[in-house]
């Protein structure tokens, strides 16, 4: 290894010490003194027990909202840029017990996948860990799948692509319906929508729905892109 | 406790640095940026830590929670780099299939 990139490493770490030490402190004097009963009020202005969710789908919804967009964005580039239709890294030959032991496992992984989008309010989670989930199982059915030349989906490419664009409008709609409703866009509880008791699955509003639209969505990109991926 | 996070956050990215100083191979850039991407992630987390609380799932008992406001820049920071990361390699495998090369050296000489 040169001097040159001896002395560059030094640099960026000289750099990026002084950066750390300087801000890294008072930046943790802010959070230090935990509020008493923070928590609780964002359960009562939301309804949802997992404040992670409550900051991603009310409090900032917008920003989760520009997020489900990248993850459009890529999949547009990642199927622009693929433009071969033959298969030829999916040809491997899996022995008979990776396919019958994926054929059994690959409903569960649906399940679980489904269980964590739509408990994304009360248990950690949510729609986006819960869309790689999915993602996983399309995924792993096309390794497993696959052979000679023909690529095993499991959904059609039609749907694939209707998921991920109706994830997106579904997200958007919802966002209207708190602007019909009196509220703001996106708005969850300034509108009067019920947010049920905090802890069970009928809370949180319009939560439950903005997870299961940005999981789908965020599902349906990921596996689109893997597809686009191994199609070179 | 957090300050040795935050070092080993700031080690974490000084060799996802030094990785993407010296790495020849196209591939091995990629990972070299998702680690340094994963030592921002423990950044971010270790900044919101509160001494003796719990996850941020609002429970009956009550309890102090950590700061979740981390954790969620935090989620939006990972599905960005997988993005990023999914188009990095959709970029190399068409470098590839043009030049038939994935050595940063020999791409860069390369005229026209």
């Amino acid at each position: 290894m040169g001097p040159h990139k001896v002395a560059a490493v030094l640099i960026v770490a000289a750099l990026l010490a002084i950066v750390i030490l300087s801000v890294g402190p008072p930046l943790r004097r802010l959070s230090r003194p935990d509020p008493v009963g923070q928590a609780e009020q964002g359960v009562r202005e939301t309804g949802a027990a997992n404040q992670v969710s409550a900051i991603l789908f009310d409090y900032r919804a917008l920003d989760t909202l520009g997020e489900a967009s990248v993850i459009l964005t890529a999949a547009a580039i990642v199927g622009f840029f693929s433009t071969r239709s033959r298969i030829t890294m999916l040809g491997t030959e899996l022995s008979v017990i990776v396919r019958y032991g994926v054929g059994l496992v690959l409903p569960f992984i649906v399940l679980f996948g489904f269980f964590i989008i739509l408990f994304g309010h009360v248990s950690p989670g949510g729609g986006f860990t819960g869309g790689v989930v999915l993602a996983a199982a399309a995924i792993v059915h096309t390794t497993v799948s696959s052979r000679g030349g023909h690529r095993a989906q499991l959904v059609r490419p039609e749907v694939g692509k209707a998921l991920e664009n109706g994830g997106l409008l579904l997200f958007l709609g919802a966002g209207l319906v708190g602007l019909t409703l009196g509220g703001s866009f996106l708005a969850n509880a300034a509108t009067g929508i019920p947010l049920g008791s905090p802890g069970t699955l009928a809370s949180g509003g319009l939560i439950p729905f903005l997870n299961l639209f940005s999981g789908l969505k965020v599902g349906a990109g990921l596996a689109l892109i893997f597809l686009s991926l191994s199609r070179e | 406790m957090t300050t040795l996070l935050m070092l080993a956050a700031l080690i974490l990215f000084l060799l996802g640095v030094y990785g993407l100083l010296t790495n020849k191979h196209l591939i091995k850039l990629v990972i070299c940026f998702n680690i340094m991407e994963a030592a921002v992630l423990i950044f971010l987390v270790a900044l919101g830590h509160r001494q003796g609380a719990g996850v941020p799932i609002v429970r009956p008992e009550g309890g102090p929670y950590v700061d979740p406001l981390p954790h969620a820049l935090a989620l939006t920071a990972i599905v960005i780099g997988a993005s990023l990361t999914a188009m990095m390699l959709s970029y190399i495998i068409k470098l590839y299939q043009r030049y038939r090369t994935v050595d940063v050296d020999r791409l860069k000489r390369l005229r026209g």
